[in-house]
């Protein structure tokens, strides 16, 4: 326990830490030039004391909640005895480095006062390139992580303010679309220098002595916050597991991940021993990504206000063995841990939660089929890579509300921006054929899922290389829902080539496109809550009306008779079907 | 004698401001009248006409200029009664409208629902025609889904229609026939094209500003129209001007084709007011802050200029046209202070409200608020609050603060208080930082100033957080939007996309594109009467690094015949990478630098009226002391000088800590400032060790200072 210092003084430590925070995430939003990081907002930005707890932080990408102390944690030992004023670390290795994935580069800064090190400031993004043979950073062929892209174990940008030029050159020489990545690069380093000055003002302005004292008080608030909540959850052992569609080796093969959840008093335990073991494909989930993934389903769940920092992390425990596909030994690839492995350890939790608290926890939301593609684009003259995020899906509904439309991915919780049509372009070689709700994809329920989407393009050019690193197109994979709520369908895909013959690119394989192919994604909604007979009836004529839903959907899922041509309603037969069934 | 007169509609009272040809100001305050807010501008009209002892009709007749602020269409939004929209977009994008980019912003909370949409799906028509990324027409526009299209939303009775195709800013041919069909077969509905109304790139964006103009364009035309006629009825024959979110002025006849123009207009005056003090004393830079019951809105204005922002968001819905970069944060008088299960103390953002409001307004609310805080604190008088139109509840202030904060904290009444008050401040310094600080300006080039109730009771402690040494408080804080209002110019914003590398820019192609903004400008201020030499066009680039997603907006600056040469290219390149550094901390100067939008704005100026110059009183502020009150500063309470507003006067100098009582708000001077009243009898608090001297010089000017007001 800190030092009791005036709570006064904490609240308003506590709020200056969020806004730096916050300053950071505006600077890496508004400046980042990888479409993964600024369209989509796949980043974090915090601030880390010199214990390396976690002071503050915003995460843009939520799944990257609490990754950022792995990576301080590496950089700091590392280097011990050699951290100096003036430098600026990068490291994106997991095994090396503590970092999720390849692709996610963390920046920090050491802040110093007086000689000492007292914070660090520090920023984590998806950089537009990495290397290896993937695109946008995803290798399904990969092996080992080598394949996956460059590894770059701590090092230093700068040292006592000198510019390293031999660790630029080094990582710069090893991607695609160097100038994007060295612009995403500075992105990051300007933002760890903002957060830099800003610590350093509060450090003038209140003195180093009470912002430490303000710190401990603050984390041990947030643990108090946590353990509140936690105390309302009934104790108890609830299991779940769910499934990952296959590694992209071993297609016939779904991947499992077991949890224990075992609630005790004011503590949570996530155990994951069941889970299946370290497979071949990148799939594998790193120690980071787990803890971070475990997080954001609980904190998803409780009171939403929390604030994410070290002390609100002290009452989780997490049980991952190593070696298996929740924590991936050295060299198993990794690069889709974000999206799959992350969903299906949130969708695992969530469903375990539901057992103990079935009001405050959501169905499943879609998984995501995102093709990822590259290549050059002749109308620009310019090599290209990006993500197809158009394909967002729907999310799960929960008890008294129904899922948002085309969220997509769970890790993002909502804050995944979709591309602009016209943006995405003017960028890439494709005309969007088709960008809209599709109908009756959303699981049934009192309050049902979230509307999923009908994404289908044409290519406009030669040797494309695409890859979808989704998942969910089985029904074991597809959404679930809860309290007696439909899940949603599978996800489908297919690619109609330019001579007609129809392919089905799967999942975590490269497949090549060309001029005149159309590829459609029929990206699925989320999952329901409740008894779908139990929803009101004019809100399942609102969405026939809205062609949200088919009269055959109102009839076969939620009993409303609806005449497909006057719209009218047939309250007989309805009461009747609705009477009978319940 | 000739009137001006500035009306400015708010949730609670119609604010009216009446200038004469002296310059002789007076405001006045009346109800307003929701259901039909222009009620409450002739109540208003008619109590001026009596106040002044002319007749009704002969006011209005002497009446020069209206400029009028109203919230008709923001309140149509925001309470979800606009008209009965239907929109018409691209065959294969029904839903672009509704997806808002899927975006959800209360990341980690599942328990809430997205707005609803301003179109419901099945007024969602599609029409196949397509245009690709390069202007091109690859769908002819298919005349029968355009005829089904209308009378679909025909049948379903809409009063108003937008229209928005992909890449439409590159070529407006299909929207124009589109426009035209609609017009033909379905004269009497409200049209509205996005390639008219903002030909800029980013669909959704473009979208979702068509379609709140479509909203809201017929319930303004209504109000407009009726506002009109009843004006000319009662023998008004001056002009009217109405409020834009941009901080401009606009004739009615525009304004009602590009109603969504008004939908941040409620604060927009602010700026212009705050600039209208800066300049009694050649001051070009200022922040506004403008805190009530429930919000605080701040808006930086630099060298004379407010930023404006194309970002901008109501009811969850994004809407682009350029408006004043207000920020607004949930912070005021009524923010409630509590305690989160981790013990942690916060202030806000829930507000009591009105009803039942602060404990101490005695209506029933047990949950302590800013105000209460102020009251215990001494800054309020219990019976002197709203003019001493309300008694406030000492007691029920004590027990709330006491049960909620200060026991279960361990503090005693008065640190908790205080808690509330420093809280709430850091909150408000926070916010002005994210104007300041984090746009690349320092606050210690600003002075600030300060309106609404609670805005003076907080603004010394919030300047010296964030280092500003010099506050204005105008006399008239609490009309301070009115006033604002006839300080404002006529302004109008044209936008056209020029999406091209910097390597590849076509220059004789940007002074075509930017000679037909020009054209447009002039035009649209030449039909509002205004001669050349009152015009004035500000041109500027959006631009990004190659590869960026947001852009930075840099002014262009050319000679005055709008022609752009070489050199000018240049220099707007430099300036991009300076701001990008003071915004972001980096620029990258080697990096190609990539043209979006072409922007222009046109600014006709308006004869401002004069402002009146007060009697000099003397430094003595001993005629307007009222009596002496208890007042906690850090931790203890002293003995606070309390004076009368009323009575206080130009020269008049008084020490902090003081109190100063308005009608409508009180002014803490706390220990470390002093207040000064300038000659236009406006306060003004300043830093004690910034020095009387240093302040006089800047306010008054050294000769002035040296040769008059040598008598301090």
């Amino acid at each position: 326990m800190g030092k009791r210092i005036d709570p006064v003084l904490v609240s308003i430590m506590d709020n200056l830490f969020n806004s730096i925070a916050e300053e950071m995430g505006q600077t890496m939003l508004r400046t980042s030039r990888s479409p993964i990081f600024s369209e989509a907002g796949d980043f974090a930005t915090a601030i880390v004391d010199h214990k390396l707890r976690l002071v503050s932080q915003k995460p843009y990408i939520a799944v990257l909640m609490g990754t950022i102390p792995f990576a301080v944690r590496a950089i700091n030992k590392s280097f011990e005895g050699n951290i100096n004023e003036g430098d600026v670390y990068l490291v994106n290795d997991p095994y090396r480095g503590g970092n999720s994935h390849l692709p996610d580069c963390t920046v920090a800064k050491p802040v110093f006062e007086n000689g000492k090190l007292v914070f660090w400031s520090v920023a984590k993004g998806h950089l537009a390139d990495i290397g290896g043979k993937g695109a946008a950073g995803y290798n399904p062929l990969a092996t080992n992580i080598v394949e996956e892209g460059i590894r770059i174990p701590p090092v230093k940008l700068y040292e006592r303010g000198d510019y390293q030029q031999n660790a630029w050159d080094l990582i710069i020489t090893n991607v695609r679309h160097s100038e994007l990545v060295e612009g995403d690069i500075h992105c990051l380093v300007g933002t760890v220098i903002l957060g830099e000055r800003r610590v350093l003002g509060l450090i003038k302005k209140y003195g180093i002595n009470t912002l430490n004292q303000a710190v401990d008080n603050l984390l041990n608030a947030s643990e108090r916050h946590v353990r509140q909540e936690i105390k309302n959850i009934p104790n108890g052992v609830y299991y779940a597991e769910r499934f990952m569609d296959n590694d992209g080796f071993d297609r016939g093969k779904m991947v499992k991940v077991g949890l224990q959840l075992i609630v005790d008093d004011d503590s949570i335990t996530f155990d994951y021993s069941n889970s299946d073991r370290q497979v071949k494909g990148y799939i594998n989930s790193t120690l980071a990504n787990t803890y971070s993934s475990s997080y954001l389903a609980l904190f998803t769940t409780i009171d939403s206000n929390i604030r994410h920092n070290e002390g609100a992390f002290r009452p989780i425990t997490i049980i991952a063995p190593e070696g298996s596909i929740v924590n991936c030994s050295e060299p198993a690839p990794c690069s889709v841990c974000t999206t799959c492995a992350a969903s299906t350890i949130i969708e695992a939790a969530w469903l375990a939660l539901s057992q103990a608290v079935p009001k405050l926890t959501q169905a499943a939301w879609a998984r995501g089929s995102i093709p990822v593609t590259m290549g050059f684009n002749p109308r620009t003259g310019k090599h290209y890579s990006n993500a197809h995020l158009l394909s967002k899906g729907g999310a799960g509904a929960t008890f008294g509300f129904d899922g948002w439309d085309h969220m997509g991915v769970v890790i993002c919780t909502g804050r995944l921006r979709a591309p602009d049509p016209e943006m995405h372009e003017l960028a890439a070689p494709f005309s969007t054929l088709c960008y809209e709700f599709l109908q009756d994809s959303p699981g049934a329920g009192k309050w049902r899922g979230g509307m999923g989407t009908r994404y289908i393009f044409r290519v406009e050019a030669d040797e494309i290389i695409s890859n979808n690193f989704g998942d969910g197109l089985l029904p074991e994979t597809a959404p679930y829902g809860l309290a007696g709520g439909k899940g949603a369908a599978s996800s489908k895909l297919r690619i109609i080539k330019a001579n007609g013959e129809v392919v089905d690119p799967e999942v975590h394989k490269f497949v090549t496109l060309n001029k005149g192919d159309i590829y459609e994604v029929l990206e699925t909604g989320g999952g329901g809550y409740g008894d779908p007979l139990e929803r009101p009836i004019g809100k399942v004529w609102a969405d026939v009306r809205n062609e949200l839903i088919s009269v055959e959907c109102a009839r076969n899922d939620y009993g409303v008779i609806i005449d497909p041509g006057t719209l009218k309603i047939d309250y007989a037969k309805t009461d009747e079907i609705r009477g009978k069934t319940k | 004698m000739k009137y001006r007169v500035g009306i400015d509609v708010g949730g609670t009272f119609t604010d009216f401001i009446l200038v004469d040809d002296n310059g002789i100001t007076e405001m006045y305050k009346v109800l307003s009248t929701p259901k039909d807010p222009s009620l409450a501008v002739f109540n208003g009209l008619h109590e001026m006409a009596e106040a002044k002892g002319i007749d009704y009709r002969e006011f209005l007749n002497q009446i020069q200029i209206i400029v009028h602020g109203t919230t008709i269409t923001t309140n149509a939004v925001l309470t979800g009664n606009g008209t009965k929209t239907g929109f018409i977009t691209t065959k294969g994008f029904r839903d672009v409208l509704n997806m808002r980019r899927g975006l959800k912003k209360r990341q980690f909370d599942s328990r809430y629902a997205p707005p609803p949409p301003l179109v419901p799906r099945y007024l969602l028509r599609t029409v196949e025609e397509r245009v690709n990324c390069e202007g091109r027409e690859v769908t002819a526009l298919n005349r029968e889904d355009c005829m089904d299209a209308i009378q679909k939303l025909k049948d379903e009775q809409v009063e108003a229609i937008g229209v928005s195709f992909m890449f439409s800013f590159l070529n407006p041919l299909h929207e124009q026939e589109m426009g035209n069909l609609i017009k033909e077969y379905f004269p009497e509905t409200f049209v509205s094209l996005s390639s008219e109304i903002l030909p800029q790139v980013r669909f959704y964006e473009r979208n979702s500003t068509t379609a709140m103009n479509a909203y809201v364009g017929p319930t303004l035309k209504r109000y407009i129209e009726s506002l009109i006629a009843r004006l000319a009825a009662d023998n008004f024959k001056g002009t009217l001007l109405i409020m834009q979110s941009n901080g401009g002025v606009m004739s009615p006849e525009v304004v009602m084709r590009f109603a969504a123009n008004t939908l941040l207009s409620g604060q927009a005056a602010a700026p212009a007011a705050g600039l209208m003090i800066g300049r009694t004393h050649d001051l070009e830079n200022v922040i506004t802050a403008d805190m009530g019951g429930n919000s605080f809105d701040v808006c930086l204005v630099k060298s004379g200029k407010a930023n404006l922002t194309t970002e901008g968001e109501i009811g969850g819905h994004k809407i682009c046209f350029p408006m004043l970069d207000i920020h607004s944060i949930g912070a005021g008088g009524g923010s409630i202070a509590w305690i989160d299960s981790g013990g942690i103390m916060r202030v806000g953002p829930q507000s009591a409200g009105a009803d039942p409001g602060p404990a101490c307004y005695g209506l029933g609310g047990e949950k302590p608020t800013v105000t209460d805080a102020d009251l215990l604190l001494g800054y309020l008088s219990a019976n002197h609050f709203h003019g001493g139109r309300m008694e406030l509840d000492v007691e029920a202030a004590k027990r709330a603060v006491y049960d909620k904060i200060a026991k279960p904290l361990g503090l005693n009444l008065m640190e908790a208080a205080y808690g509330i008050y420093q809280i709430i401040n850091n909150n408000l310094a926070i916010g002005l930082n994210q104007v300041s600080v984090e746009k690349g300006y320092d606050p210690r080039e600003f002075s600030l100033v300060v309106a609404g109730g609670a805005g003076p009771v907080h603004a010394s402690m919030i300047a010296k957080q964030v280092d500003i040494p010099m506050i204005f408080i105008p006399k008239y804080s609490s009309v301070f939007c009115a006033a604002g209002l006839l300080m404002s110019d006529l302004i109008h914003n044209f936008v056209r996309s020029y999406m091209c590398l910097q390597n590849k820019i076509d220059l004789d192609r940007l002074n075509i594109f930017f000679g037909k903004l020009r054209m447009k400008a002039l035009e649209a201020l030449r039909s509002e009467g205004v001669s050349l030499d009152r015009i004035n066009l500000i041109y500027s680039v959006d631009l990004r690094y190659e590869g960026q997603f947001n852009e930075v907006e840099i002014p262009l600056l050319v000679d005055t015949n709008g022609v752009i040469r070489e050199n000018d290219i240049t220099s707007l390149f430099q300036s991009f990478h300076q701001r990008h550094d003071e915004l972001y901390g980096y620029s990258m100067p080697g990096t190609l630098v990539e043209l979006i939008n072409l922007r222009l704005l046109a600014k006709g100026t308006i004869d401002k009226p004069p402002l009146k110059e007060f009697p000099f009183l003397g430094k003595d502020p001993s005629q307007a002391f009222k009596c002496e009150r208890q007042a906690y500063f850090t931790d203890r309470f002293h003995n606070v000088p309390v004076y009368d507003g009323a009575k206080i006067g130009y020269g008049n100098l008084v020490r902090g800590p003081a109190i100063i009582e308005e009608v409508t708000t009180t002014l803490v001077v706390t220990p470390d400032y002093n207040l000064y009243v300038d000659k236009v009898n406006n306060y003004v608090m300043y830093r004690k060790n910034f020095g009387l001297k240093k302040l006089l010089a800047k306010l008054e000017g050294r000769e002035r200072w040296e040769k008059e007001l040598i008598r301090f």
